[in-house]
């Protein structure tokens, strides 16, 4: 092995100490959320600054959150929004991805331009609106799931994975006459996994975060997602007091400590995820330690 | 096979359109079919309500509809582009997207070199995993921290009277508004943006790296000869996308973090329509303004496109 | 053989797809179906609980409060009792807090309304009678006359409001939400720490110099930023309207149409706060704060004095420091003037009717004598009780000084807030009701508050607040942007010129720009809104 230079050495603590900086600066946020959703509430209205540790110790804001039944509804909704949401967007992006990604369609640049087009121009919210309601879609889950069914963002990264995967690959096994459901399946996708992993990861977070498509198609609070029951409680005061009728907006706010602990109960589920998705991420790790 | 792949491949001189259609539909059947869901997906949901923005040329009123509303030509364009704030919104606009495209936009693919280069594999994780949890705290209390970090009494001001500063809210100073929106936004998106440079990085082939290194290349020439032109696709067309959302800045962050005071340097498109929107209710002219904006963008993206197949092989098609 | 799998594959995918909403769709419940076996009433008079199997659909924001345990009015007690008194049944529809509008605006757009839509009619872009033109609501006089005798009975012996709940053209559009009594129209103001006044040595200030000797003191002896408060309120001319020029349209002696931040004495208000600011009494992030900013540096005493609602602001902090700081005192000051003895032309006021979740009749409406008759019950006397006070036994008891709330409500044994029990018990906030004076003598818990409706009643603002005048729709749309103008302009000034950054030499330019902006023009469209209203009859 080839022993380390002087240089190599300072970069890799001045890599570590940057990392560790980061992740201080990174960490801060949820700190910050959880010391708050645990605070006192009597308190935390009297703070202001920066907590560095929760004021006092009090469940009481976790309980009234899990007193709210939208919450638990919303748990429900959210789980299958999400399980469903995510294998229909990354079935569909994966195939797409891969049909356009072949270099001898005649259409192909056709179809990619006719897709990108679609991120700058639409129709604006009420021929949407219409057309979902056309469609019989309105107050069901599926007028959630199917308007944004596929993210054309995440199926231009999906295409520019499979792009870079050798053609003599794939020119090979089609010699051999495998279809093309073969090919991406089993020569494609492996090569693209971590790619394909991204891919359902923003999805995921996508269809976890969701809640304006929610608010337009469905009525009944029933079927909410949590991101919705979150935003109702968040929004209350924030970004409608600059038109308020001053007089009216005599009300009674909901705690802060209780905001923060539905900010919690309303994240950590999705923030698990990641871990589970990140083995496909640290191959690079591997090589890095073997390049060492 | 090989023989009709060569025929395709220089179809302009020897066959007539119908001909290469056929052949190209032979061909490519299956790659077809399994598209049919696809384009299904794009015209039943993104191109039959796209009739709707012609309202940007009406004097749009929900009850009426788009075939009961008044046309009025370009006004809703005109009334745009010749209002008092238009200059200066265009330009707080430009001025931030170019920002963010310098700083934020390199700043993951920086980050994920970095994270790349380190040893120790828990240690990798760990930073992964905590540095992309700020995208999950809702915008509102992301700002509320903002706000309470540079406020005259906060933390950023407590280190500037340490080393002897004078201590101001900074958010109350224009020339401030857009380095704090642009570190902020860092510090936000830093972790999640470099996902995808992270799963870029292991489809780097092992073996480039070792044949570098028999010709003894250190770390740092391994990162300039081999890791980054391995990731340049992907952050070529990243590259592009953005460069498509040049005039989308979102207004949420803005609103929360904007005051009178900065509105010279913080009110851009977005908020400009937001805050007309809430007190006009005005469909025409927020539709005018958001398709002034697709035009523009979408140009943008088709010139970045252009540029990078001719240099860089990496296009969107 | 892969052929077949291929195209399975495909088929399935697309099959799953439409499946999913062909599937969804049928789900959809259709409550119409059961239209027209309603029982015909005789015209005058009402007699609940109504007979009829009809369902109706509303459309009504569920408060923030009742949320927090109910999904649906159906489900909370209150919303019970009204239905079994009224006899009617509803299903109720919410739409989610914030983008409320977005929500109303799809709502028009599709040709299928809920029959009875609760939204703020009033301010709808074009006006309410636009909305009557489009055949989108109903034109409410005939229905009026024959299926609501107890709202008639209202309207025929409260003029004034009749007046203010119709259009120009005199229909009636709305079931509305009116405050029973001029005491509920007032609800914010200023407020002090009493204690640390009286510590001082200090007295609550009533004109501008004894504020600013006041505050000054309390700098003196060491209090961070005195003076602290949401630049918002001063649309209702706080300390604007002791100059005169508060930051909105307003009446002056004349009866004319003004705008305040026009007025020339606005220059010697901002020449005060910006002496003020500079001297460190008012908080120098005026420009950016939010009202927890506020409300944690008055209860520290770092903010000795700012705007609040006797409500949300002086209830909630007594109630916050009653056990950990039991000295802790807050009250109410008057709206400031500039010459002792004399009462404020301004301060926060609101009209008697009050737009928000006033009940119209849509076109789509299949039964239009059950809406009209369901809502009308609100308006009887046993309506009222029940939408003021919810359930006789449970929520309220009735004493002789009126109806009383129960310990359910004002000590609730689960550990509910007032407000929260409130809003299981009765249409809190806002509805198509008549408000009860009595209902808000009991929800102000604290002396304090009850003292602080008082001095904030004390002021002229009536004679100067404009009338709920409407514009024509083609006025509508030039107002609101010149309205928006001036508004942002005036927001970014004022700061600048209250903090220095623009000196007040630049007045002048100032007024000139709003002239430029359209100033006279939205002045003469008030005008002659104004002289519409006063044609009403």
């Amino acid at each position: 092995m080839r022993r380390h230079t002087r240089g190599e050495n300072i970069f890799n603590i001045f890599d570590i100490v940057i990392m560790v900086v980061l992740m201080v600066l990174t960490l801060y946020p949820l700190l910050y959320v959880v010391f708050a959703s645990f605070s006192d509430g009597t308190r935390l209205m009297r703070f202001s600054g920066l907590l560095t540790h929760p004021l006092g110790f009090s469940q009481a804001a976790y309980k009234s959150v899990f007193a709210n039944p939208n919450i638990m509804h919303g748990y429900a909704n959210t789980l299958i929004l999400v399980v469903a949401g995510t294998a229909m967007g990354v079935i569909l992006t994966v195939i797409g991805g891969y049909c356009l990604s072949r270099k001898n369609m005649m259409w192909r640049n056709t179809i990619m331009l006719a897709i990108t087009f679609t991120m700058f121009f639409n129709g604006g919210l009420i021929p949407t609106y219409l057309n979902v309601q056309r469609l019989g879609l309105l107050d069901t889950l599926a007028a959630i799931l199917l308007p944004t069914a596929i993210n054309t963002f995440n199926l231009i990264i999906m295409r520019t994975a499979f792009l870079s995967i050798p053609d003599s690959l794939v020119e090979s096994a089609e010699l051999d006459g495998a279809n093309q459901l073969i090919i991406l399946f089993r020569i494609a996708l492996p090569l693209a996994l971590p790619t394909v992993m991204v891919i359902v990861l923003y999805y995921a977070v996508e269809r976890w975060n969701e809640w304006f498509n929610a608010m337009i198609y469905l009525q009944d609070a029933k079927k909410f997602p949590l991101a919705l029951v979150l935003r109702e409680i968040l929004i209350q005061e924030s970004t409608s007091s600059m038109t308020q009728d001053v007089g009216v907006g005599d009300k009674e706010s909901v705690s802060l400590s209780i905001k923060y602990a539905v900010i919690v109960v309303a994240t950590l589920p999705i923030l698990v995820l990641y871990p589970f998705l990140q083995k496909y991420f640290v191959k690079g790790v591997m090589v890095g330690a073997v390049k060492g | 096979m090989r023989n009709v792949k060569n025929n395709i491949s220089k179809p302009r001189y020897s066959k007539p359109f119908s001909v290469r259609l056929k052949a190209d539909f032979r061909r490519n059947k299956e790659l077809y079919l399994l598209l049919i869901p696809l384009i299904a997906f794009y015209i039943i949901f993104k191109y039959v309500p796209m009739y709707g923005s012609v309202i940007a040329f009406q004097d749009f009123s929900p009850r009426l509809g788009i075939t009961g509303s008044d046309w009025v030509g370009f006004k809703n364009f005109i009334d745009f582009f010749s209002d008092k704030s238009f200059i200066r919104i265009l330009k707080n606009t430009v001025i931030i997207s170019f920002s963010s495209l310098i700083f934020c936009f390199p700043a993951p693919i920086i980050f994920a070199l970095l994270m790349n280069e380190l040893r120790s594999k828990i240690f990798t994780r760990s930073v992964q995993t905590i540095t992309y949890l700020p995208h999950f705290i809702s915008m509102v209390v992301i700002c509320g921290l903002i706000r309470r970090f540079t406020v005259d009494t906060g933390f950023i001001n407590d280190i500037i009277a340490f080393f002897g500063g004078t201590r101001s809210t900074m958010l109350n100073n224009p020339k401030l508004f857009v380095p704090i929106y642009i570190i902020s936004e860092i510090w936000q998106g830093l972790g999640w943006g470099s996902i995808i440079y992270l799963a870029a990085l292991t489809g780097v082939d092992q073996q480039l790296y070792e044949a570098a290194m028999i010709d003894g290349a250190g770390r740092w020439k391994q990162t300039l000869h081999v890791t980054i032109p391995a990731i340049m696709p992907t952050v070529v067309i990243m590259f592009i996308l953005k460069i498509g959302n040049i005039l989308n800045v979102g207004y949420e962050k803005i609103i929360l973090l904007y005051n009178p005071l900065t509105y010279e340097t913080a009110d851009v498109i977005s908020s400009f329509v937001y805050r007309k929107g809430l007190l006009e209710q005005n469909w025409g002219y927020s539709a005018a303004v958001g398709m002034f904006n697709s035009v523009i963008n979408f140009i943008l993206l088709i010139a970045a496109n252009k540029l990078s197949k001719k240099y860089t092989e990496t296009s969107l098609w | 053989m892969k052929k077949t799998n291929l195209l399975r594959v495909v088929s399935l995918t697309t099959v799953l797809a439409l499946a999913a909403a062909a599937v969804s769709g049928c789900g959809k419940s259709n409550t119409a179906s059961e239209h027209g076996s309603g029982v015909t009433l005789s015209d005058g008079e009402s007699v609940y609980p109504v007979k009829s199997d009809d369902t109706l659909t509303v459309w009504v924001a569920l408060n923030d409060q009742a949320k927090q345990n109910y999904t649906n009015m159906a489900e909370t007690p209150f919303g019970k009792a009204w239905l079994e008194k009224t006899g009617v049944n509803i299903k109720f529809i919410h739409p989610t807090s914030g983008n409320v509008s977005e929500q109303f605006n799809l709502l028009t757009v599709s040709k299928d309304m809920p029959d009875v839509i609760l939204y703020d009619w009033y301010n709808v872009s074009g006006g309410p009678q636009k909305y009557i033109d489009d055949g989108t609501i109903l034109p409410l006089n005939d229905i009026i006359d024959k299926y609501s005798p107890n709202f008639k009975a209202y309207l025929e012996e409260n003029p004034d409001v009749a007046r203010a709940v119709k259009t120009d053209e005199g229909n009636y559009y709305v079931y509305p939400f009116i405050r029973g009594d001029e005491k509920l129209t007032v609800s914010c103001g200023p407020i002090v720490r009493k204690d640390i006044l009286d510590e001082y040595g200090l007295k609550v200030p009533e004109t501008i110099d004894e504020w600013y000797n006041t505050l000054k003191t309390c700098k003196e002896h060491g209090t961070a930023t005195p003076l602290s408060f949401l630049f918002k309120f001063e649309k209702n001319g706080v300390f604007s309207g002791a100059y005169g020029c508060p930051n909105s349209f307003f009446l002056d002696d004349d009866g004319n149409v003004q705008y305040g931040p026009a007025q020339d004495s606005a220059k010697d208000y901002l020449a005060e706060m910006n002496k003020w600011y500079k001297e460190g009494l008012l908080d120098n992030n005026i420009s950016s704060l939010e009202q927890t900013d506020i409300d944690s540096r008055f209860l520290t005493g770092d903010v000795v004095a700012s705007i609040g609602y006797a409500g949300s602001s002086i209830g909630t902090y007594l109630t916050n420091e009653k056990n950990s700081n039991p000295s802790f005192n807050v009250e109410a000051a008057p709206n400031p003037v500039l010459k002792k003895g004399e009462k404020s032309d301004f301060g926060q006021k609101d009209n008697i009717y009050v737009p928000q979740n006033s009940a119209a009749i849509t076109a789509s409406c299949k039964n239009i004598e059950l809406a009209a008759r369901f809502l009308d019950y609100a308006y009887s006397e046993e309506g009222s009780l029940l939408l003021n006070f919810g359930i006789e036994g449970e929520s309220y008891e009735m004493t002789e000084d009126g109806p009383v709330y129960t310990d359910l409500i004002t000590n609730n044994p689960d550990g509910l807030t007032m407000s929260q029990a409130l809003s299981h018990y009765m249409m809190l906030g806002s509805g198509p009701y008549v408000q009860n004076v009595q209902y808000i003598d009991q929800y102000y818990q604290y002396d304090q508050q009850k003292n602080a409706l008082k001095i904030w009643s004390d002021t002229n603002a009536a004679a100067h607040k404009l009338p709920q005048t409407t514009f024509t729709s083609e006025e509508s749309k030039s107002a609101a942007t010149i309205t928006n103008n001036l508004s942002t302009y005036v927001d970014e000034m004022w700061m600048k010129f209250i903090t220095g950054i623009e000196p007040l030499d630049k007045f002048d330019e100032y007024q000139a720009q709003l002239k430029q902006l359209g100033l006279e023009e939205v002045l003469g469209y008030y005008d002659a809104a104004l002289k519409r209203y006063n044609k009403r009859n």
